[in-house]
């Protein structure tokens, strides 16, 4: 980081539920709107902020989500886009997931679009059984039950066991 | 968002997560996260990102999932997905809503390369039916002289309108390629 930046930036603090703190600067911050109208109100920027729900890893992500997007100017969408779609290539779900939570509770609107999509195009080819997998759902239909809801949809089922 | 602590512990362990740093501009992909509970508010931002075909299949996952995708409401959030349709002889369409500019695209899902834009200024020959617009996830479609509406999500179809067949004088198509669908938020009603 040039120390230019970093004398004319203003750095916040974030804590993460695991106890970690990142010193970010201020316009990455913005990104969020928790954090923003947390600024806006009367909290300090000298403040360390807790994010009790979001663990130093997730941060990390969401952070590095941020700072691309701060960074980069309304006319490089294209290369936005391209760093999303690199940015979420190879994560796994809990990963995927994570991130979904961090950016619902920071209020981040584009990264929680672009990760609950990811998620979406990850299942949507599955198994509903392997999908029940993923999610930790309990099955609660009686064997009956279920044959019920599928043939009602069965067209919906050509091609899956 | 609770984590047992052999997972803190594991994470305390790996790499240069101690003290104050800058984020990383580029973080390396993580491996193996566990995975948390997804509350139900976010399941539907997920879910509603879904293809109609696969929302069907996972009406079978559990009930508190079949109650949350054939609820009425979630249709509305249905907005920007895929739908997939059964058109005339059993083939299925897969149609992509797009609110912003207007347009439906379709994909026969039996011949994936053809890909036609429908809906906005241009209409589309189907073998039994035309649809003539879409609004929030319901779309209007007319079948010979008769128009439904119909939401693809939960497959209700409801008849709006017939016209006379008999009734030379009237200017059918100029009708037809009038028809449009749209929905008023103040008193939440559809209107053709």
């Amino acid at each position: 980081m040039a120390s230019s930046i970093e004398n004319n930036n203003e750095k916040l603090t974030l804590k993460s539920s695991d106890g970690e703190e990142f010193l970010v600067e201020k316009h990455v911050a913005l990104q969020s709107t928790l954090l923003q109208n947390m600024l806006d109100s009367d909290c300090s920027s000298a403040d360390v902020i807790p994010l009790p729900k979001i663990d130093a890893r997730t941060l990390a992500l969401v952070l590095g989500y941020c700072k691309k997007h701060a960074d980069a100017s309304s006319s490089k969408q294209g290369e936005l886009n391209s760093f999303d779609s690199e940015f979420l290539k190879d994560m796994d779900m809990g990963a995927l997931f994570n991130l979904v939570l961090a950016a619902n509770f920071m209020e981040i609107k584009g990264l929680l679009d672009i990760a609950a999509q990811k998620i979406a195009d990850t299942i949507k080819d599955k198994p509903h059984q392997e999908v029940r997998e993923i999610f930790h759902v309990e099955n609660d239909y009686t064997p009956e039950e279920e044959a019920a809801v599928r043939e009602e949809n069965r067209w919906a089922f050509e091609g899956f066991p | 968002m609770d984590f047992p602590d052999s997972y803190l512990n594991a994470l305390k362990g790996t790499a240069n997560l101690s003290g104050r740093r800058q984020p990383p501009s580029f973080p390396p992909p993580p491996t193996s996260f566990p995975l948390p509970h997804i509350p139900p508010i976010l399941l539907k931002e997920i879910l509603s990102r879904l293809p109609i075909r696969s929302l069907l299949r996972f009406q079978c996952v559990c009930k508190p999932w079949l109650k949350l995708i054939s609820n009425p409401q979630f249709s509305i959030l249905f907005q920007k997905g895929k739908i997939a349709i059964r058109g005339g002889k059993g083939l299925l369409y897969d149609l992509h809503l797009d609110f912003e500019s207007d347009k439906v695209s379709m994909v026969g899902l039996h011949y994936p390369r053809r890909k036609k834009e429908i809906g906005g200024t241009e209409e589309v020959e189907m073998p039994q039916f035309e649809i003539l617009g879409s609004c929030k996830g319901l779309l209007l479609i007319k079948h010979d002289i008769d128009f439904y509406l119909w939401n693809p999500l939960t497959r209700q179809c409801t008849k709006v309108l017939s016209y006379p067949r008999s009734d030379e004088r009237f200017e059918y198509d100029r009708v037809l390629t009038s028809s449009r669908l749209c929905y008023d938020s103040v008193t939440d009603e559809y209107k053709q």
